[in-house]
């Protein structure tokens, strides 16, 4: 036997032993086209990850002010969740192994859609729902998805965003409260993360 | 396309597509998100196949497109920078823990490439025609892809 051939056995008898898992074969095999779940479907991993990017961004950002409470920092901003905005509160609660956490997040039916975010992206109860958008409070701004369009909202001030997005991201200019703002808008897979800043 | 077909489809290739996306993602959440969107694609679209073999190039080339989108992706440039990659499957020989570790650790561009060879058994000129890459560059790419696993496994690496 060759050496190349010695090492594709290696190899082989290795990722033989990789399979996909059971769960994952019987998602697929289920897959109906039109199903919402199937065609939206948002990786809660994935969600969350971005989710606390996003934060990242915000709390880094000069134009959040933040309250310091010890070694813990406290944020308010407006998550929406499927259209509906709530108020939310982050923790930081370490500089350096940062953990962000939704708190107290009600959803109008007595329940709860808190999503608690750690650096490295694991969660607990985290929301798996078909849009989210996260975006600071003092700005307004949200997002609001209406059939196939979508517009980037201020007071009744409405901006159609959909053809605007390149590479998952849409830019412009938006005034609130008569000034004007630069907003920038992405979005992977239903997540949405607003950020604006006053030129 | 036949749901009774889709279903056999999905239970003979479901292994090559999840393995192609592991190797290209690293991680088997991306793997698996990269399976559900690559079968979504062939249950959505209208695809014409002439055998077995032709429907599993296609599902390579979709899978491997799928990954890039992945790669592209805003989010997943900044989450791959925060994120510890800890899901790898533990194999029952250590050299074979090492070799996977070894191969997630090539450059992404060429563990994709390794593994059409060295798993799927494809020639440079086949896996030129599923990755639309030129076939010098792909022989490139096995060559320095096996120096970098023959200078990390050593002896295990012939």
């Amino acid at each position: 036997m060759n050496r190349d051939n010695e090492n594709r056995m290696f190899y082989k008898d290795t990722f033989d032993e990789v399979h996909a898992p059971d769960e994952l074969l019987r998602k697929v095999k289920n897959m109906k086209i039109g199903n919402k779940d199937t065609v939206r479907r948002i990786s809660k991993r994935f969600v969350c990850a971005a989710a606390s990017l996003a934060i990242v961004g915000l709390v880094s950002s000069n134009a959040i002010a933040y309250a310091a409470t010890g070694s813990t920092w406290v944020e308010k901003i407006i998550v929406s969740v499927d259209g509906k905005g709530y108020e939310a509160e982050i923790y930081k609660s370490d500089e350096d192994n940062a953990v962000y956490e939704f708190k107290n997040i009600d959803d109008g039916d007595g329940g709860s859609v808190g999503i608690k975010i750690e650096s490295g992206g694991d969660s607990e109860n985290a929301s798996d729902s078909g849009s989210v958008v996260i975006t600071d409070g003092s700005t307004g701004l949200s997002i609001d998805v209406e059939g196939e369009r979508t517009y980037l909202k201020s007071g009744e001030q409405k901006i159609d965003i959909t053809d605007n997005f390149v590479d998952g991201k849409s830019e412009g200019e938006i005034d609130i409260k008569g000034e004007s703002y630069h907003y920038v808008v992405t979005n992977n897979d239903g997540v949405y993360s607003i950020k604006a800043e006053k030129k | 396309m036949e749901s009774e077909e889709y279903g056999r489809i999905a239970e003979t290739y479901i292994d090559t597509v999840y393995k192609v996306a592991l190797s290209n993602c690293k991680n088997s959440a991306d793997a698996q998100d990269v399976v559900q969107n690559t079968f979504l694609k062939l249950l959505k679209g209208n695809v014409e196949y002439k055998d077995d073999e032709h429907i599993k190039r296609w599902l390579i080339k979709v899978a491997v497109n799928e990954c890039k989108s992945i790669w592209k992706s805003f989010w997943r440039r900044k989450v791959e920078c925060v994120e510890e990659i800890v899901d790898g499957p533990q194999f029952e020989e250590e050299k074979q823990n090492e070799l996977y570790d070894v191969v997630m650790k090539l450059p992404h561009k060429y563990r994709v490439t390794v593994h059409l060879y060295y798993y799927e058994e494809y020639s440079i000129r086949e896996i030129s025609d599923i990755l639309g890459i030129k076939e010098t560059t792909i022989q490139t790419r096995l060559m320095r892809a096996r120096k970098m696993l023959k200078q990390q496994l050593k002896e295990a690496w012939k």
